[in-house]
């Protein structure tokens, strides 16, 4: 399981070729009555059909938010991006302390089965790196690049 | 034991409006050693001492935002406090809450860290109930407190 969901956030992040469909054709029944069932009251509801995942854009409780399912109709993640304020307090304040010199470019908090994790991109003159917090108190690195190389 | 303490008083404290504020006694060296480490850079600070449990907290600015901080004698920092917004709140977080407890309307919401675990204590009330829950990262709850709406 952890090892899906690791592979979905790197999927998440680098993105994958997809078919965009701003309705609901092409998304199999069982899919479409776990989204139903989950949220029920969604609005301006997009898909895009992956290889390896439906991914659902949608506005719920006024929030932009997306859900990924697999073909056999599981959520395997539902995620939204955030700002900085909406971390915990523990994961924002290390961030303001450990790296006061780089600067965010992608924050996201995403919900696997009954994980809640948060994935934030941040960036300096020379360097990506992606951090990653399962236990919404510490972060651990999830991924380093050189700016070059990461192009 | 400390813990389900810290939250009752949360509770009591920030919710309810109870005051367990001690003016007669002052915060020790040991506290705001504790406090200046933990927090360097806090302004707007003030402290209370909570009854004869011997915590001190401090209300304070940090990072722009407010924060409330609970030490014990020794100055050990016990918990973290601060107000969320509920569209703040984690996502399995509001499942859990609206899943449960759907007839109710969330009022307010506290972010509570203690040590290395974060959770929510978050006060809903319907037309004839108040209830205070505590919510986890995993979208548990459990209920701390029920009360019959005056």
């Amino acid at each position: 399981m952890k090892k899906s969901i690791l592979s979905l956030a790197l999927m998440l992040m680098i993105g994958i070729s997809s078919t965009f469909a701003n309705n609901a054709e092409g998304v199999n029944q069982k899919v479409m009555s776990s989204f139903k069932k989950e949220f029920a009251n969604a609005k301006d509801v997009k898909w895009e059909i992956g290889k390896e995942y439906v991914k659902a854009t949608f506005t719920f409780n006024e929030q932009i938010m997306f859900a990924y399912y697999s073909e056999n109709g599981e959520m395997l993640a539902m995620t939204r991006n955030i700002v900085s304020s909406q971390l915990p307090i523990n994961l924002l304040n290390d961030l303001k302390k450990d790296y006061s010199s780089f600067w965010i470019t992608d924050l996201f908090e995403m919900a696997a089965g009954n994980e809640t994790a948060y994935y934030v991109t941040l960036e300096c003159a020379t360097n990506i790196i992606v951090l990653k917090s399962s236990d919404s108190s510490n972060w651990e690195v999830f991924k380093k690049a050189k700016k070059q190389e990461a192009q | 034991m400390k813990k389900n303490f810290l939250i009752a008083l949360l509770v009591a404290v920030v919710f309810s409006g109870s005051s367990f504020a001690n003016t007669g006694k002052s915060v020790n060296a040991l506290v705001k050693q504790s406090f200046q480490r933990e927090f360097t850079g806090a302004q707007s600070v003030s402290w209370e001492v909570i009854s004869d449990k011997d915590i001190f907290h401090a209300s304070f600015i940090y990072n722009n935002e407010r924060l409330n901080a609970y030490f014990d004698a020794e100055g050990t920092l016990l918990a973290t406090g601060r107000y969320v917004k509920q569209e703040n709140l984690p996502m399995l977080v509001t499942k859990g809450v609206t899943v449960r407890y759907k007839q109710y309307n969330v009022l307010e919401a506290i972010e509570f860290v203690t040590g290395s675990e974060t959770s929510y204590i978050v006060k809903l009330e319907n037309e004839k109930l108040s209830i205070y829950i505590q919510a986890f990262n995993d979208g548990s709850t459990t209920i701390l407190k029920k009360e019959k709406k005056k």
